[in-house]
């Protein structure tokens, strides 16, 4: 789980791929070349970051035929956002029963 | 009157790597912070075994009441008011910072825990993984 949630920090990190994924996620499925496009950056290093948020679990790329198309999938950013509210969670319950304990 | 199905408040506080929680309570700074780093006295509250050698590198371990294990190894120690360590498990490690201060009428804890990002990961991540996260369920619910 770890391992994952580092990718996505680090797939996010870079604000270039930000930008690509809030594309990808608008006009999906979509191709690099047609990121590219309107991009100020090459289609081969858009290639590159769609392959950073792909091996994170952000984007999903489909094959058909010379063609691959990506689609943005958002429950990997809403298990990033989990880990935050589990440790809400713990420090919420370890805080009360500290609280507990010093009003006895 | 509160209404009870009305949800907590989102905690804004928080960036997106790291959670904050306070609480004020009664008691002054020096036995808040003695109940926190006295072994025998955070065993009574913390609900499972735990155990800190309250000095900068000093190891450590504490037990969640589900059975969760940390291994600690304490940063900073500032005596009375601030204690900063790490700890982690076989598959996730955060940084701990917990500040004492005093209130008129009792003290106040503030507890940060923050998410170990790898090697130079992030400054630029600290703006908003929630807004992005917003946005991109937007646009795919359409």
């Amino acid at each position: 789980v770890s391992d994952a949630l580092d990718e996505i920090f680090a797939a996010l990190a870079d604000p270039t791929r930000r930008r690509i994924l809030a594309r990808v996620a608008d006009e999906g499925p979509v191709t690099a070349t047609g990121l590219a496009a309107d991009l100020p950056i090459s289609r081969q290093a858009v290639s590159k970051h769609l392959a950073v948020l792909d091996a994170a679990g952000l984007v999903d790329a489909t094959r058909t035929g010379r063609e691959v198309r990506y689609q943005a999938t958002p429950e990997h950013l809403t298990e990033a956002r989990a880990w935050l509210a589990d440790v809400g969670t713990q420090w919420d319950r370890r805080l009360a029963a500290l609280r507990a304990h010093l009003d006895r | 009157m509160d209404d009870p199905e009305l949800p907590d408040r989102p905690d804004t506080r928080a960036d997106d790597r790291s959670v904050t929680r306070q609480i004020d309570v009664e008691v002054d700074p020096d036995e808040l912070w003695r109940t926190i780093v006295d072994d025998e006295e955070r065993a009574a509250w913390w609900g499972g075994d735990t155990e800190l050698d309250l000095r900068p590198g000093g190891d450590g371990h504490a037990t969640d009441p589900d059975g969760t294990i940390r291994r600690i190894r304490v940063d900073e120690v500032e005596p009375g008011r601030r204690l900063a360590y790490r700890w982690w498990t076989d598959d996730d490690a955060s940084a701990v910072e917990l500040v004492v201060l005093p209130r008129p009428d009792g003290s106040r804890l503030t507890v940060t825990e923050t998410r170990a990002a790898h090697g130079a990961l992030a400054p630029t991540l600290e703006r908003g993984l929630l807004e992005l996260e917003l946005l991109v369920l937007c646009r795919v619910a359409v």
